[in-house]
């Protein structure tokens, strides 16, 4: 099914595969399954008629007995062959009731197929559309909220003064080299690769946004609070690892290049994603 | 004769759990506010329908299977 997923593109994009996928099997297997039980259903037709010619012929022979003749094996079979007429019409009863209560199901998943499935659909499309236009321009247009750049342009509203102010600077990530010393493992924490990858994309599209428009340290935990954020999905974490105290720390080399003092995982995890520049101390 | 509408209940189950499974997979890389917005507003109803539905094919198997019963004298 889904192969590996980074970034929201791709999940978005996966989501919108296996939405598409679903409607085509959904549909697949609903004229399968009302083909099959109007199949029993007619069956059971042809198996009453069958039954009744049979209690039609016998009625015929019994009547048709001479008056030296037995009647008695042949009301015997008459009696059987009623008994399984009135089998077969019970048969056909429930063959009806199944296929009538798969063919209310299906109505109901058809419409939800054919509006909300679509719906969904071109939602994902919007998105992703948003995310495409927010990769290329720096801003979506039109989306829930707007959200910076992965190019490296100065963030909006004095962001960079902002940043100089809590001692921090915005770094080209393409600056910093820690090839003598790469990321092998988890980070601090238990935190895995894919927490650095939530908190990278967090930092640009929830928090660096935020503190844009105002936002402190402690409107984010009140927002994590408000959403029972767990461990490694809070975002006042995520102010702390990219402009609190666990802030990156970088060394300035005489070639020009950065050293890692801290922040591997975060720097590896926003190249991942595109991230471009990221806030850092200079040590 | 009723054992096809058996096999589509299966397929039934399987799409659905496929759509749920790609859901979960792709939380690790799509996990913002957004992300509960589409779940809430369209990913739910159209799993809870779907839960419905492969519910009713189960029934309709079952229905079905007893029909085959009937006709065979058991």
């Amino acid at each position: 099914m889904v192969g590996t997923v980074h970034t929201r593109e791709e999940a978005l994009a996966e989501v919108h595969q296996a939405l598409g996928h679903f409607s085509g099997a959904v549909q697949a297997v609903m004229a399968e399954a009302q083909a099959a039980a109007n199949a029993v259903y007619e069956e059971a037709g042809r198996e009453c008629s069958a039954r009744e010619a049979t209690v039609s012929e016998l009625q015929r022979i019994l009547v048709s007995l001479g008056p030296d003749q037995d009647p008695a094996p042949v009301v015997v079979a008459l009696s059987r062959a009623e008994a399984r007429v009135a089998a077969a019409h019970r048969a056909r009863a429930q063959a009806a009731g199944g296929r009538d209560v798969l063919a209310s199901a299906c109505r109901r998943l058809r419409s939800v197929v054919s509006d909300q499935v679509v719906a969904a659909r071109a939602d994902l499309g919007t998105r992703s559309a948003h995310l495409a236009a927010y990769s290329t321009t720096g801003w979506t247009v039109g989306a829930e909220r707007a959200v910076p750049t992965h190019a490296s342009a100065p963030p909006p509203g004095g962001a960079a003064a902002k940043l100089a102010a809590m001692g921090l600077q915005e770094v080209e990530l393409d600056r910093i080299d820690f090839s003598d010393n790469p990321v092998v493992d988890g980070g601090r924490g238990g935190a895995s690769l894919v927490d650095y990858r939530w908190a990278a994309e967090t930092w640009e599209s929830t928090v660096k946004p935020g503190l844009a428009t105002g936002m402190t340290r402690d409107d984010f935990a009140a927002r994590d609070a408000a959403r029972d954020a767990q461990p490694l999905r809070r975002t006042a974490d995520v102010y702390d690892m990219f402009v609190g105290s666990d802030a990156i720390r970088l060394s300035l080399r005489p070639n020009g290049t950065w050293d890692v003092i801290g922040g591997r995982h975060r720097i590896e995890a926003a190249r991942q994603l595109g991230i471009r520049s990221l806030p850092a101390r200079n040590s | 004769m009723a054992e096809p509408v058996g096999r589509c209940a299966e397929a039934g189950h399987e799409a659905v759990r496929q759509l749920e499974r790609t859901w979960e997979f792709t939380e690790s890389a799509w996990h913002d506010d957004a992300r509960q917005r589409f779940e809430s507003k369209h990913l739910r109803p159209i799993l809870d329908e779907a839960s419905r539905w492969v519910s009713a094919l189960d029934q309709c198997a079952a229905e079905l299977r007893r029909v085959t019963a009937t006709l065979a004298g058991k």
